[in-house]
């Protein structure tokens, strides 16, 4: 019952961030929207992707709102849609329909106790284990991603003359 | 029902992604698109009985999408440093 209060909550979070004209709403749907989906994982078990993803979620949040105030985004005045912006919005809406009902009508069904709490098996230490023993290789090219991207962000975002 | 729910906020995202004229809006696409998806393979793991896989990849999704925010920024950044401001129409000075 609670997972389905969660997921209304979610759906229309992500429905305000991406309609709302104005980018300080949208970005604070996002956060909802993303704080919402980590209340989900909860109920089906995965505390620890509700951390994280409660951890990136207002992370991420926090990030966008410097990065709109810094280029004069946060206050800007709401995007007007007109003729082929409008097309394209209708397009966009067709596009996402197709795709949601694909990935809808492709997935079995949850199977039922889903909704029960975490079990033994599902605990933060067998999923640290399991992350460092049989996937480690993964975890390893995570993090020099994650390091090549600041490395990378850095150099991208660079002064034009790249003195500094 | 839950796997519907992962799959219209991936289609939301879809469509933020397309109809946003700004680059920070199109970012927000990006990450409502990724939290759709992390949904979909936890969901799917439960579905199969492959619950700490399904987890793990979710968990690498998560922080895939937290490597290509920090790309868009830094985007985000050289192109108002060029342009100073980050229309998607001036996205092509980034050729430059």
């Amino acid at each position: 019952m609670m997972g389905f209060v969660f997921a209304i909550i979610t759906l229309f979070a992500v429905i305000l961030a991406t309609f709302e004209s104005q980018l300080r709403r949208a970005i604070l749907a996002l956060w909802v929207a993303g704080v919402g989906v980590g209340a989900i994982y909860l109920t089906v078990g995965a505390e620890f992707l509700a951390i994280i993803q409660w951890i990136v979620s207002t992370m991420v949040t926090i990030s966008f709102l410097f990065f709109a105030v810094m280029f004069g985004e946060y206050n800007a005045p709401p995007e007007e849609k007109k003729g082929k912006g409008r097309l394209l919005v209708v397009l966009a809406v067709i596009l996402g329909a197709v795709f949601s009902a694909i990935i809808g009508l492709g997935s079995s069904h949850l199977p039922e106790g889903t909704l029960k709490l975490v079990s033994q098996a599902d605990g933060l230490g067998v999923l640290g284990r399991k992350l460092t023993r049989d996937h480690l290789l993964s975890l390893e090219v995570l993090a020099l991603t994650l390091f090549l991207v600041l490395v990378g962000g850095g150099v991208v975002a660079r002064s034009e003359g790249g003195e500094s | 029902m839950m796997m519907w729910v992962a799959g219209i906020i991936g289609g939301l995202g879809l469509v933020c992604m397309i109809s946003r004229k700004t680059l920070l809006g199109l970012l927000i696409g990006i990450q409502i698109l990724v939290l759709g998806s992390t949904m979909m393979f936890v969901l799917a793991g439960i579905s199969s009985d492959f619950r700490i896989q399904g987890y793990i990849f979710g968990f690498f999704i998560t922080l895939g999408g937290v490597a290509q925010l920090v790309v868009g920024y830094s985007l985000a950044i050289r192109l108002f440093f060029l342009k100073k401001r980050i229309s998607m129409d001036e996205i092509q000075a980034l050729k430059q």
